[in-house]
């Protein structure tokens, strides 16, 4: 135990002494950065409250399916929480030098994995934690708890977050296991089938829509916070995101021993969880880390590089600048494992979203301001889909030419020329991915509003990109090679508030607009779509100010010393 | 062909280079001397762009490299101390890589790199992964990526750090032989046996200010008055400054 509290205070030591190097850049940045995080704060505790409010006073949806509805959000989450963890893990525990150093020395390997994997569950959660206290405020602000019930409802997060990083480290030690097996391709797909394959069970089993249908049937008992756990999948009350909205939901009942029986399950699976971590990390984790070290080897002597269509060689249509950093940037990608397999999983939910967004109809709804609700809210998801690309795929991209960009500095190539190839790859993704649910989602409207869609989307999506270039380039790690811990940093935090702040902008102007359309679509009245493109002035203007300074930022940061 | 102007370089209330001064010729191998934190590193990345002056100016061909970064660049090759590839390419793509950055098509490059495997003794590995690459290696691609352009200037900060004693003595081979054909080399090392044996002429920093800037024959004569030692001379003379 000595030793892992002596590692652990050097860690921390250094920690403090890298997050508080000062300079007056320094104190601008963070300072920057504090106004918009505490913006941010009181933003999503308004937020929420603000949501409950509409949804349980003006929609009239009930404290269960208002639950409910909260469940499958927290699924979404708990499923990202564990994929995002298997990948943060490896590199965490199998790739860091810190590992590779500490293995060199007197120290139980159990010891090892169990300071990495602090250091896994910590890394980046103090954001978290931070917006979901906010959001956790405004919903006990709203129902009107007491302290007591407020601490008992972030008490309940804790195990529930333990919960999903567990599963993605025991998975990531029996995956390395299953790969001495049967070899990666066969356990990575098998591993993409089970995760997709599960997402899709349950979105099958418990689609939001079959939920509300099912308790429309007992209207007009569904607003007078009747219990309808009866009419729940059997699957889905073995959940730790029902448990916790089930919690939540006794809680404001003011029921503690119903909740308390939700939290103690939880709390146990958490521990359980833990438990069965520590034992096969103190069982495999040496193991895993030599396996590790084998497979990585056998697979770089089995490899022979294919002269794909992105070689050198080829001919190119470039500029031989241009043609180099792209070409290097790609190659950097697809040989990197955790990046393709990310994007293919991001390809195929994007897939899955675009398909699932054109086949919802709700054009016949008889309630125009619920229709605006919903077009509003798959706006305001598709912005926050294309926030989520940007973030992952674009923010990351200074800081991935890491140490070795000393190359690209030191030659003769313009900054701005490393900036447009840079960006030229993953932005015209996002671009057709933002312009594909646009014009899925929304041509039931009719032309006129798929037009007005795609153009918000197109100054969307730029400004997107823009914001996580920009602070991406501020906030430049050349050290981590890592994209998805570059993704979950504090700059990425930072980027994706911002981001956050600009789409609930964008869906504000829009909600007048919106309704007007509805409306005279419901009372067969003519509409001028004169409305629709006004708000375009202060998009544009706002998305070019945004545009112009996020260049400016990342154009800067690139002139930086290095 | 480069001169350093009232070069400075500041990190806060730190001068890690204190307006030094210097000339380096065409056609000579410049050795650029000093202890550890003397200034060295920081110098040349002035030079090759990658830090910016606090103040003074640097003049390659008379071109301030400040002013025009793309045309002064076009002239230098520089193979920095830590040979930091990008590891998921092969040797033969990052020198791909380097040469289209210096705008060169692809049948030169693919010469220059036939050119670079012969001379560098690379073509067992050139199509392997950087990643798997020894510090040797690296360094042996990064100082074939400098030459693939065919530099006026070359700028080398520690060009024998991680090399074996073959290796060592293929790049001194190399260096003498380029400025036997005109090219300038700027060589920043703390061996002072490379400098004594390819240099022509030297120059001592330490703690950011030139104590020392001759040709070789003048290290020579020095060293003669030390007892032919030439390690005791440098530690004098770098002593004689901190006193």
């Amino acid at each position: 135990m000595n030793q892992i509290i002596h590692i652990l205070k050097y860690k921390l030591l250094s920690y403090i002494r890298l997050e508080s190097k000062f300079s007056i850049s320094y104190l601008i940045k963070n300072t920057g950065s504090g106004l918009i995080y505490a913006a941010f704060t009181v933003g999503a505790f308004f937020f929420s409250k603000n949501l409950i409010r509409f949804l349980i006073q003006d929609i009239r949806l009930g404290l269960f399916l208002m639950h409910e509805l909260v469940s499958i959000v927290l699924f979404i989450f708990f499923m990202s929480v564990v994929l995002g963890n298997i990948i943060v893990a490896y590199a965490t525990l199998f790739k860091s030098n810190e590992v590779n150093y500490l293995i060199t020395k007197p120290i139980q390997p159990t010891k090892i994995f169990f300071i990495k994997f602090l250091d896994n569950f910590f890394y980046s959660s103090s954001t978290l934690l931070m917006i979901l206290f906010a959001l956790l405020a405004g919903y006990a602000v709203y129902f009107e708890l007491s302290i007591v019930s407020f601490v008992f409802l972030i008490l309940n997060f804790i195990p529930f977050m333990l919960t999903a990083g567990c599963l993605g480290v025991i998975v990531l030690l029996i995956l390395i296991r299953l790969v001495n097996i049967f070899g990666v391709t066969k356990v990575v797909s098998g591993m993409v089938i089970v995760y997709l394959g599960s997402i899709v069970l349950y979105f099958d089993s418990y689609s939001p829509l079959l939920l509300v249908q099912t308790m429309l049937k007992h209207y007009p008992y569904i607003d007078r916070d009747t219990y309808f756990s009866h009419l729940l999948p059997g699957f889905v009350q073995f959940l730790p995101n029902n448990w916790l909205s089930q919690s939540a939901f006794w809680i404001v009942k003011n029921d503690f021993t119903n909740s308390f029986k939700f939290f103690q399950i939880q709390f146990a699976l958490s521990i359980l969880l833990f438990v069965i971590a520590l034992y096969l990390g103190h069982r495999w984790f040496f193991n895993a880390w030599l396996l590790n070290l084998k497979i990585t080897s056998e697979f770089k002597l089995r490899r022979k590089e294919i002269t794909t269509f992105f070689g050198f060689e080829r001919k190119s249509f470039f500029r031989s600048q241009v043609e180099s950093i792209l070409k290097k940037d790609i190659l950097m990608f697809v040989r990197e494992p955790s990046q393709i397999i990310h994007f293919l999983i991001l390809l195929l939910l994007t897939i899955i979203f675009i398909s699932s967004v054109s086949g919802i109809k709700f054009v016949g709804i008889g309630n125009y301001n619920l229709q605006t609700i919903i077009y509003l809210s798959l706006t305001l998801f598709k912005l926050f889909f294309i926030s989520t690309l940007s973030l992952r795929f674009i923010y990351p991209l200074i800081s991935l030419e890491g140490q070795s960009f000393w190359k690209l500095k030191s030659s003769p190539v313009k900054t701005n020329t490393i900036l447009k190839t840079k960006l030229v790859l993953f932005s015209s993704f996002i671009l057709l991915a933002g312009f594909g649910l646009s014009v899925l989602s929304k041509t039931q409207f009719g032309i006129g509003l798929t037009i007005f869609s795609l153009i918000i989307t197109m100054f969307a999506s730029v400004t997107m990109i823009a914001i996580n270039f920009g602070i991406g380039g501020l906030f430049a790690n050349y050290k981590e090679k890592n994209a998805i811990r570059l993704s979950s940093s504090q700059g990425a935090t930072l980027a994706f508030l911002l981001n956050i702040f600009y789409m609930l902008f964008i869906t504000m102007l829009m909600f007048k607009p919106v309704s007007e359309f509805l409306l005279s679509r419901m009372i067969h009245f003519t509409f001028d779509f004169i409305s629709f493109y006004k708000i375009l002035i202060p998009v544009g203007v706002l998305s070019s100010l945004i545009i112009f300074f996020s260049f400016r930022l990342a154009y800067k940061s690139l002139q930086k010393d290095f | 062909m480069l001169e350093l102007k009232e070069l400075e370089k500041k990190f806060g209330n730190f001068t890690a280079v204190n307006k030094i001064n210097l000339k380096v010729n065409k056609g000579q191998l410049f050795g650029f001397l000093g202890p550890n934190g003397a200034g060295k590193t920081t110098t040349i990345k002035m030079i090759c762009g990658l830090l910016s002056p606090s103040y003074g100016n640097i003049f390659l061909d008379g071109i301030d490299v400040w002013k025009n970064p793309i045309e002064s660049k076009m002239k230098i090759g520089y193979i920095p101390d830590q040979p930091f590839v990008y590891d998921k390419l092969t040797g033969r793509e990052y020198l791909y890589f380097s040469g289209g950055l210096f705008k060169l098509d692809k049948k030169t490059i693919k010469l220059k790199i036939e050119e670079q495997i012969e001379t560098l003794k690379i073509g067992n590995w050139i199509d392997k992964r950087t990643e798997e690459y020894s510090q040797g290696m690296k360094q042996r691609i990064v100082i074939a990526s400098a030459f693939i352009h065919n530099p006026e200037l070359i700028i080398v900060d520690e060009p024998m750090v991680g090399l074996d004693p073959q290796s060592a003595f293929l790049v001194k081979k190399i260096f003498k032989d380029k400025t036997a054909n005109g090219t300038t080399i700027f060589m920043s090392t703390h061996s002072l046996n490379v400098v004594e044996e390819i240099c022509t002429h030297v120059s001592i920093i330490n703690k950011g200010s030139i104590i020392l800037n001759d040709s070789i024959d003048t290290l020579h004569r020095l060293k003669v008055e030390k007892n032919n030692n030439l390690e005791e001379l440098f530690i004098q003379l770098t002593n004689e400054e901190d006193e």
